[in-house]
C-alpha cells in the first residue's frame, strides 16, 4: 500500500477542547483575532513585524492551555515546500545585492542577504502556519461557518451571499475527511482484489489508464453524495439565508474590550512591520 | 424523489471543493520523475470537465476560498492568503482563468476522452504561464531559469494526469447526466 500516500498527520480542523477563556469567545472575536496575527506577518518582511505576531500567539496559545507542540505538528508536512523556497531564494541572485559573500559553488553564489531572505521567509511561513493551527485548535469547524456569516453580515445588505458562502465552506469541508476515507477504502478494496497501482506498466498513458478504476468510483460517489445532501436539505425544507440556527453566540461580558484590544494589536503589529525593517 | 437541479449544482461544486482538497492531500510517486505528483489539479481538471465552466469556477473558488481562510488545503498541507502572494501563487490564481477555458472546451460537441484531454491540455498551459510568469517575476530569474524550475519538472506528471482525467472524466460523465441534468443553458 506504499504506492499511495496519505497525509494524515496534518492539524486539518484539529479542535483541542480544553474549556479555556479563548474557546468561549464568539466566532467574530476569533477571526478578528486571526486576521490580528496573520496580517502583520502578511504585511512585513521585518523580524520586529514577525516576532510580534509569534510572542502574540505564543501568549494566546498559553491562555487557550493550548501546547505549543500541538501548533507546530502542521509544520512538518510543509517542510519540503519551506526547504524549495528556501533554496530559490538563495540559489538566484537578487538585484543589487552587495552584501557579503559567504559560499561561492560554480555559477551559485550564496550571499548574507540571500541566508537572511531565506531565514525571514521560513520564519513568516512557519509563523503564520502556527497561528493557523491556533485558529482552529480553538475554533470548532461550526464555528468556522457561522463565523464567516457573522463576519459578512454588514457586507450582506448590499447582497453579498454571506450565508451561501458559509454554506459552501462549511459543507466542503465537512466532506474533506469522508472523501478521504471513501478513497482509501476503495484502494485497499482494489488492492485486496488484485488491483495495482504504480507497481507495472511504462509510460503516461498506460499509468493513467491503470488509476482510472480509483478515481471513476471516487468521483461518481462524490456527485451522489451532493444529490442525497440535496434530498436530505430539502425534504427538511431547507429555504436558504432565513432560517434559524441551532447554536447561537453570546458575547461574554466585556468581550467587545477583547475585541478592541485584538483590533489594536493588529494595527501596532502592521506598523511595528512596516516601519522597522 | 428527484432532488431540485437548483440546489444539486451548487452542492456537486461543494463537493468537488472538497475532491479538491483532498487531492492536495494524496501523493502518488511516479516511477520516472523524482517529483511526486500531487492531486490537487487532477481534480480541479475533472471538475471543469464535469460540472462546466460555471459549477466548475465556483468549485475552484470554494476551493481557493478554504485556502485563503487559512483551512490547510494547498498542496503541503498548508493554507493562508500568504500562498497567494508567494512565488508560487501564479499556479493558485491560474487555476481561475484555466478552469473555465476547460469548462469551455470540454462542454462542446459530444464527451470524448481526446477531447477532454486536449481541453485539460490548453488549461495547463494557462496555468503555467500564470506561475512561471508569477515565479519569473518574483525571482527575478531570466525565463530559462524560471521554465527549468516552474515547468519542465511537472511535464510528465501533468501529462499522466491529463490522461487520467481524460479518461475518468469519459467514463464518469454519462453515469452523471441523471444527477447533473442540463437545465437549459450550457452544458
Amino acid at each position: 500500500m506504499k504506492s499511495i500516500e496519505f497525509f494524515r498527520n496534518v492539524s486539518i480542523g484539529q479542535y483541542m477542547d480544553t474549556r479555556s477563556p479563548v474557546h468561549a469567545l464568539t466566532p467574530i472575536t476569533k477571526y478578528l483575532g486571526l486576521l490580528a496575527l496573520a496580517v502583520p506577518i502578511l504585511a512585513s518582511v521585518s523580524w520586529p513585524g514577525v516576532a510580534l505576531s509569534f510572542a502574540a500567539a505564543l501568549a494566546v496559545s498559553l491562555a487557550a492551555r493550548i501546547p505549543v507542540g500541538f501548533l507546530l505538528r502542521g509544520v512538518k508536512p510543509a517542510i519540503p515546500i519551506l526547504v524549495f523556497t528556501a533554496v530559490l531564494q538563495v540559489v538566484f541572485a537578487w538585484p543589487g545585492d552587495a552584501s557579503a559573500k559567504l559560499l561561492s559553488a560554480g555559477p551559485v553564489v550564496v550571499t548574507a542577504m540571500e541566508v537572511r531572505l531565506a531565514a525571514m521567509t521560513s520564519a513568516r511561513m512557519v509563523a503564520l502556519m502556527a497561528v493557523i493551527a491556533l485558529f482552529t485548535s480553538v475554533t470548532t469547524e461550526r464555528e468556522t461557518a457561522y463565523g464567516i456569516e457573522d463576519f459578512f453580515a454588514p457586507l450582506a445588505r448590499i447582497g453579498f451571499p454571506a450565508h451561501a458562502l458559509a454554506l459552501a465552506v462549511a459543507m466542503s469541508f465537512r466532506f474533506v475527511p469522508i472523501i478521504a476515507g471513501e478513497l482509501e477504502a476503495i484502494v485497499r478494496a482494489q488492492a485486496s482484489r488484485g488491483g495495482d497501482f504504480g507497481a507495472s506498466g511504462s509510460g503516461p498513458i498506460r499509468k493513467a489508464r491503470a488509476y482510472a478504476p480509483l478515481f471513476v468510483p471516487v468521483v461518481v460517489r462524490a456527485l451522489e453524495r451532493a444529490e442525497i445532501l440535496v434530498e436530505a436539505m430539502e425534504s427538511r425544507r431547507y429555504s436558504g439565508a432565513n432560517r434559524t440556527r441551532y447554536a447561537t453566540f453570546k458575547m461574554a461580558e466585556g468581550e467587545i474590550l477583547v475585541r478592541l484590544s485584538v483590533a489594536a494589536l493588529g494595527v501596532a503589529g502592521t506598523f511595528v512591520g512596516i516601519r522597522f525593517r | 424523489m428527484n432532488a431540485s437541479a437548483s440546489l444539486v449544482r451548487p452542492a456537486a461544486a461543494c463537493l468537488f471543493a472538497a475532491l479538491i482538497s483532498v487531492g492536495a492531500y494524496i501523493a502518488v510517486p511516479l516511477p520516472f520523475s523524482p517529483v511526486p505528483i500531487v492531486l490537487q489539479n487532477f481534480f480541479i481538471i475533472l471538475a471543469a470537465l464535469l460540472l462546466g465552466p460555471k459549477w466548475g469556477f465556483v468549485a475552484t473558488l470554494v476551493y481557493l476560498g478554504l485556502g485563503a481562510a487559512g483551512l490547510p488545503v494547498f498542496a503541503g498541507g498548508t493554507g493562508g492568503l500568504a500562498r497567494f502572494f508567494g512565488p508560487t501563487g501564479g499556479y493558485l490564481l491560474g487555476y481561475v482563468p484555466a478552469v473555465v477555458a476547460m469548462g469551455f472546451l470540454g462542454s462542446i460537441g459530444k464527451p470524448r476522452a481526446w477531447k477532454f484531454a486536449l481541453a485539460a491540455l490548453a488549461g495547463s498551459v494557462i496555468v503555467y504561464a500564470a506561475g512561471v510568469g508569477r515565479l519569473k517575476y518574483a525571482l527575478d530569474a531570466d525565463w530559462g531559469k524560471a521554465l527549468a524550475l516552474g515547468l519542465l519538472p511537472f511535464i510528465p506528471g501533468d501529462l499522466a494526469k491529463i490522461a487520467l482525467a481524460a479518461v475518468v472524466a469519459s467514463r464518469v460523465k454519462p453515469r452523471i447526466d441523471g444527477i447533473l441534468r442540463p437545465d437549459g443553458a450550457g452544458a
